[in-house]
């Protein structure tokens, strides 16, 4: 688009073209349209360019693909953003709840939820834990990436990861009690959804 | 003839699109990788990666125990 409107230039500086009113007035107006239209089509581009993933699950292995999508797209050049609520931020925790600042209630909902992601389970085939343990085994054997490696290949590619904010709140958790991960924001759901609104993919899982 | 030979033999996905991203940032336009692995995925990862970062895959090559890419940085 941008060759048209040197062509259009090119041909305005030629002495031999001496446009009408009414021809100048009509160019200007295709300059305008070519370059909002322009200008159109880059935002449609870095759209396609942008991933947003909501992780909800706090399953072992609907967060295992939460990840590998995470990382593909970065992968493949994308800016990726996963946004964990609700049951997933269990996979973020990195100790148990100690006394003083939190209350038994909060502390009890801690005590109940995985803390970390090698206490998460299968969503299937669980079976009292034997299951997982199988499974976890397995994908040892053959090299399959566990959620830890997956994590740490998401923020080699910068993958940017931000937590609910009234997730963490309703179950007794504060950012201390979170892994680190570099640059991990706190977040409530517009921060989603403008980048949602940006992105040309957007999944819950 | 390559600038860069890249292994991912044993590697699943998505590890060896991950160890391709990782190569080519350090690498300058017109270099060429070449990539070898053994997850039957690859061959459809590695042209869909192509397709979409703006590289160019190439060549392809199939052998019994593993697929060679060869892929040029643009």
């Amino acid at each position: 688009m941008s060759t048209m409107l040197e062509n259009v230039r090119l041909l305005k500086e030629t002495d031999c073209f001496e446009p009408t009113a009414d021809v100048q007035s009509r160019l200007a107006e295709l300059e305008a349209q070519v370059r909002e239209l322009s200008a159109r089509a880059d935002a449609q581009s870095k759209k396609q360019d942008k991933i947003s993933i909501v992780a909800f699950s706090g399953d072992l292995d609907k967060l295992l693909a939460a990840m590998v999508i995470a990382t593909g797209g970065a992968s493949m050049g994308c800016k990726v953003e996963v946004f964990f609520t609700f049951w997933a931020t269990s996979a973020l925790r990195k100790r148990q709840a100690r006394g003083g600042d939190k209350n038994w209630l909060e502390r009890m909902i801690n005590w109940m939820l995985p803390c970390g992601s090698k206490q998460l389970q299968l969503s299937k085939m669980n079976m009292g834990g034997m299951g997982t343990a199988m499974m976890k085994r397995r994908m040892k054997e053959k090299k399959i990436a566990d959620l830890d490696e997956l994590f740490e290949m998401a923020s080699e590619l910068g993958v940017r990861v931000f937590v609910c904010e009234m997730s963490m709140d309703l179950l007794g958790m504060c950012m201390d009690d979170l892994v680190d991960y570099p640059k991990m924001g706190c977040c409530g759901v517009s921060t989603f959804l403008a980048s949602s609104m940006d992105s040309g993919t957007t999944l819950f899982i | 003839m390559a600038d860069r030979i890249l292994a991912t033999m044993g590697m699943k996905c998505p590890r060896p699109l991950f160890e391709v991203s990782k190569t080519m940032r350090g690498m300058e336009k017109g270099e060429v990788l070449e990539v070898s692995a053994d997850d039957p995925a690859f061959r459809l990862d590695i042209e869909a990666w192509c397709r979409r970062t703006g590289n160019a895959l190439v060549d392809f090559q199939t052998h019994p125990e593993r697929m060679v890419a060869i892929i040029q940085k643009k």
